[in-house]
């Protein structure tokens, strides 16, 4: 390339300064709540990712401590044990990647799936549109719970099954909200002017379609990963789910209702930490809403 | 003096199917223009001018008639054909804010054109056009890596023009390009327009409802009423000598800004325009018209050449 | 000398979004007497708008500050209690504003919505009595009363507008502010609701604000003109003030007329103005006009903006007129 070409190379690299994403960044930074709430889900994706750094996955999972059932701050046990012996702070960080895996990987691949089916609704429509909506019609006629018991049932009881049911379930809501927004898209004019110039509509669809549903897709995703552990805790608290003795909020609930009488921490612990996670996710949801939202038009 | 047909529309129509039945958009629409000539389009909302301009272009199925662009029968083309077709035929949109993708940059949205073609199969020859279109439209290089969101509605509207001219076409089809845009920014577009013309040697539909605006830039103009046609000639002849009701109540509704126009009470034209489904037999504009006849609600008026150059579609100039 | 109707004094406007001041309106001054119709014309980002907004009262409370004051038949409308606005609005000033698509609410009949502006500002009023004049109003703007029982999107444009013109005069305001009222109409219909404003206006009596960037319905309805700019007003007079040609205008007034494609002259080419008007968070100092005029000297690049200079109540803001300058 010549010196002329590098020079105009240099011009139309994009302009990372500008983009839309920059824009909801700085929107996000000068909100306190928004920030708190990122802060939160940083923290608790950390702990997901660098459990075995923190603290050994024994701990968590066989009896360390010398008594069964000792409280939160006794020595050498932050949040006590339960009533195995297990250390409940080793459990509630093991568990924090049970509940991140479930929550995220069951939203993504709703997502996904989600937004193929819509895009090929909206882009294709009739027959093809009216069969895909039919079918998510149906499967938003059935509550989740019944959905996660009847494959649970049907696939037996584990982490994978849980995932397969929870991205069903997810499926109704995205779709359809996806797919207002691609009709939406699909009806403006620089979709017009790309058949103007004799694009095909894969090209559209991949180039026009796509990069204009991100936002759509990061907000819905957000919210649904937050939905997603709190049911994925659900169906661990009634017994679907992870096998004994793999930490999990859900589970670790349910056994905690035993004892509530006299150790009531053994409900608190894992209660309070699933709502403050599900309240930090979903507090970073609405603010990445509303950072997205007044989406700047360009008035001069 | 070239006197090549660019475009011709032979009885197009553009009937579309509604839940309460066909609405003639388009209805029986004929009319050449030569190359290097501007077709001005007027009508108000529901005229179909719009759709006039999206089903020449083929982006729109037509329901019947044809199309002949540069002596060649379009109508029906496949679509490899009508692809490459796409070259020589473009648009230009009305609203700068939704015909631009706000994901792209404007280098990207410019360029785009040059990629699905594969016009300029170098990277650098593509830079270096799209450089080259900017400067045409007169749009700084350094917008290059901006995202239309960040410029004004002028600037948008621009990039729309460079888009448009990136394959060389030579017909181009203006749907209000200047609608959207304040007064000041308007004329400029218009100059850029007029001399694009001039130095490419263009031919426009320009389809507007502002009679003011397309007195400038075109030749001829076309009025449309409820998809057909109502009165065509010369720019000219038009402001200085209306035929049809309709196009003079249009000419003497446009506020004129001088003092000539205080206190004037313009001959206002009653009620509104009728529904273009399943329309009524008859002349659509007889509902609201201060001539009409008996025989202009049951006939519907032919549209002939009243003089040289000059056709309508009136009853009252008829002498068949 | 009669108390002016409304009297805005020294105006000025900031809005602060994210971190960013954006200076809307710029210390302005206006006039308006009894039954006057006052042309307030610019383009996008003027402050038209702003202005209009905050006789109302009706800009946002966290992000805009007022300063000045705007006075209404001698009493202060710039800090005025929200009731006492409450009580103003609808009867007193009244606003119709630019897109009637949005602004009727699509659930309620459109009888409903304007005898809703009455009940509120005549308590006493029996249904009988609200029923009665509701037919009275539509009847003043052009439409048939038994078409008050329907609803908003069975009326087309023109008809929408005609709605929200009668919910605006239905309390016979002394002030109605109409903002870009027929921009969004066909010019056939334009007509129509221009000539029904022009009627309504002698009826009533009222002063009309008429917000606009069309010079050719300024001349047709308007007595007194002010052209904003950035958030000033550059030129304000009379309308024989502003259109006639054997005077001095400000450059921005002269670019505006240039612009115009008008049916009556055959130029052939149109002279724009050029350059873009500036985002009211990046005035450029000095005159705002200045980066845009054929005519700028070194004077007016830097300092402050130009004086006012009146001649016979036509006022222009340019450093061209103002003292030892040329007179208006």
């Amino acid at each position: 390339m010549d010196a002329e070409a590098i020079a105009l190379n240099a011009k139309i690299r994009k302009s990372r300064r500008n983009s839309q994403g920059m824009e909801v960044w700085n929107r996000l930074r000068t909100r306190p709540t928004a920030m708190v709430a990122l802060t939160g889900v940083i923290f608790l994706v950390f702990l997901a990712l660098f459990a075995d750094l923190l603290i050994p996955y024994e701990m968590a999972i066989k009896q360390v401590a010398a008594d069964k059932l000792m409280p939160p701050g006794s020595a050498g046990h932050l949040l006590g044990t339960d009533n195995f012996g297990r250390d409940i702070l080793a459990r509630i960080i093991h568990g924090s990647r049970t509940a991140l895996e479930i929550g995220v990987i069951s939203a993504g691949l709703s997502l996904f799936i989600s937004t193929i089916l819509a895009c090929t609704g909206a882009m294709l429509g009739g027959m093809v549109d009216n069969l895909i909506m039919r079918v998510i019609d149906v499967i938003s006629c059935i509550p989740g719970m019944v959905i996660a018991l009847a494959i649970c049932a049907a696939l037996g009881n584990g982490i994978w099954q849980l995932i397969v049911a929870l991205t069903f379930s997810g499926l109704p809501m995205h779709t359809k909200m996806v797919r207002s927004v691609a009709l939406r898209v699909s009806k403006m004019d620089f979709v017009e002017s790309a058949v103007a110039l004799g694009a095909k509509p894969g090209y559209i669809m991949v180039r026009h379609l796509f990069p204009n549903l991100t936002s759509i897709m990061i907000i819905n995703g957000t919210a649904q990963v937050s939905i997603n552990i709190m049911m994925g805790a659900t169906l661990g608290f009634i017994g679907l789910g992870v096998k004994a003795p793999t930490p999990e909020w859900g589970t670790m609930l349910a056994s905690g209702l035993n004892f509530m009488m006299r150790n009531q921490y053994m409900v608190l612990v894992p209660g309070l930490v699933l709502a403050i996670s599900a309240l930090l996710i979903n507090t970073l949801g609405d603010a990445m809403r509303d950072a997205f939202d007044p989406q700047l038009k360009g008035k001069a | 003096m070239n006197e090549t047909v660019m475009l011709e529309c032979v009885n197009l129509k553009k009937y579309f199917d509604t839940p309460r039945g066909s609405l003639h958009a388009v209805d029986d629409v004929s009319f050449r223009i030569l190359e290097g000539k501007t077709l001005g389009v007027v009508g108000e909302s529901g005229c179909g001018k719009s759709t006039l301009g999206r089903t020449i272009l083929r982006l729109l199925p037509s329901t019947d008639g044809k199309i002949i662009f540069n002596g060649r029968d379009i109508t029906n083309l496949p679509a490899r054909e009508l692809s490459a077709l796409r070259k020589q035929m473009q648009i230009i949109f009305q609203d700068p804010f939704s015909s631009l993708d706000p994901k792209m940059t404007v280098y990207q949205i410019i360029e785009e054109p040059l990629r699905i073609h594969k016009t300029h199969p170098s990277k650098v020859e593509r830079m270096k056009q799209v450089e080259k279109l900017m400067e045409i439209v007169g749009l700084d290089s350094r917008y290059m890596n901006t995202y239309p969101h960040e410029l004004d509605g002028g600037r948008r509207q621009r990039i729309g023009v460079a888009r448009a001219l990136a394959l060389n076409p030579k017909f181009i089809v203006c749907d209000e390009p200047v609608s959207a845009l304040d007064v000041s920014i308007q004329a400029q577009i218009l100059n850029l327009m007029m001399d694009l013309k001039e130095e490419f040697g263009l031919t426009y539909i320009f389809i507007t409802h502002d009679l003011s605006v397309v007195k400038h830039i075109s030749d001829d103009i076309l009025v449309l009423y409820l998809g057909q046609m109502v009165e065509l000639c010369s720019s000219e002849r038009l402001f200085e000598n209306p035929l049809h009701p309709y196009t003079k109540a249009l000419l003497s509704a446009i506020p004129v800004p001088d003092l000539s126009s205080k206190g004037k009470e313009a001959d206002v034209m009653q009620g509104e325009v009728t529904s273009p489904i399943e329309p009524p037999p008859g002349c659509r504009f007889a509902a609201r018209c201060p001539e009409a006849t008996d025989r202009c609600f049951q006939e519907s008026p032919p549209f002939f050449e009243v003089e040289p150059g000059h056709f309508c579609s009136c009853f009252h100039f008829c002498h068949a | 000398m009669s108390e002016a109707l409304l009297e805005i004094k020294d105006l000025s406007i900031r809005y602060t979004t994210d971190k960013v001041i954006s200076r809307a309106v710029n210390s302005i001054n206006l006039k308006i007497d009894k039954g006057e119709v006052l042309g307030l014309v610019g383009e996008t980002g003027a402050g038209k708008t702003t202005t209009a907004l905050s006789i109302l009262g009706l800009l946002p409370r966290y992000t805009s500050e007022t300063e000045g004051e705007i006075r209404f038949k001698g009493h202060k409308l710039v800090g005025a209690s929200e009731k006492q606005l409450r009580n103003i609005r609808g009867s007193q000033i009244s606003m119709i504003f630019q897109d009637p698509m949005t602004s009727l609410n699509p659930v309620f009949k459109v009888g409903r919505q304007i005898g809703d502006v009455l009940k509120f500002h005549n308590k006493t009023m029996s249904q009988i009595e609200v029923g009665q004049k509701v037919d009275e109003i539509l009847q003043m703007v052009g439409i048939p009363p038994s078409r008050k029982e329907e609803y908003p999107h069975q009326f087309s444009g023109g008809m929408k507008q005609r709605v929200m013109i009668a919910i605006a005069i239905a309390c016979r305001p002394d002030l109605l502010i109409a903002d870009e009222p027929t921009t969004a109409l066909d010019v056939t219909i334009q007509a129509q609701v221009i000539k029904m404003m022009r009627s309504l206006q002698k009826e009533l009596q009222s002063s009309i604000i008429l917000i606009t960037h069309d010079l050719g319905i300024v001349a047709n309805l308007c007595d007194k003109v002010a052209i904003m700019y950035a958030g000033e007003i550059v030129e304000s007079g009379t309308l024989e003030d502003i259109f006639a040609q054997d005077r001095g205008h400000h450059p921005y007034t002269l670019g505006l007329f240039g612009s115009l494609p008008n049916i009556k002259e055959k130029r052939s080419r149109l002279t724009p103005i050029r350059g873009l008007t500036p985002h009211p968070s990046e005035l450029p100092e000095g005159c705002h006009f200045h980066p845009r005029c054929p005519q700028c000297m070194e004077i007016c690049k830097t300092g402050r903006t130009p004086d006012r200079t009146v001649q016979n109540g036509h006022e222009i803001r340019c450093h061209l007129f103002s003292a030892g300058g040329r007179q208006p």
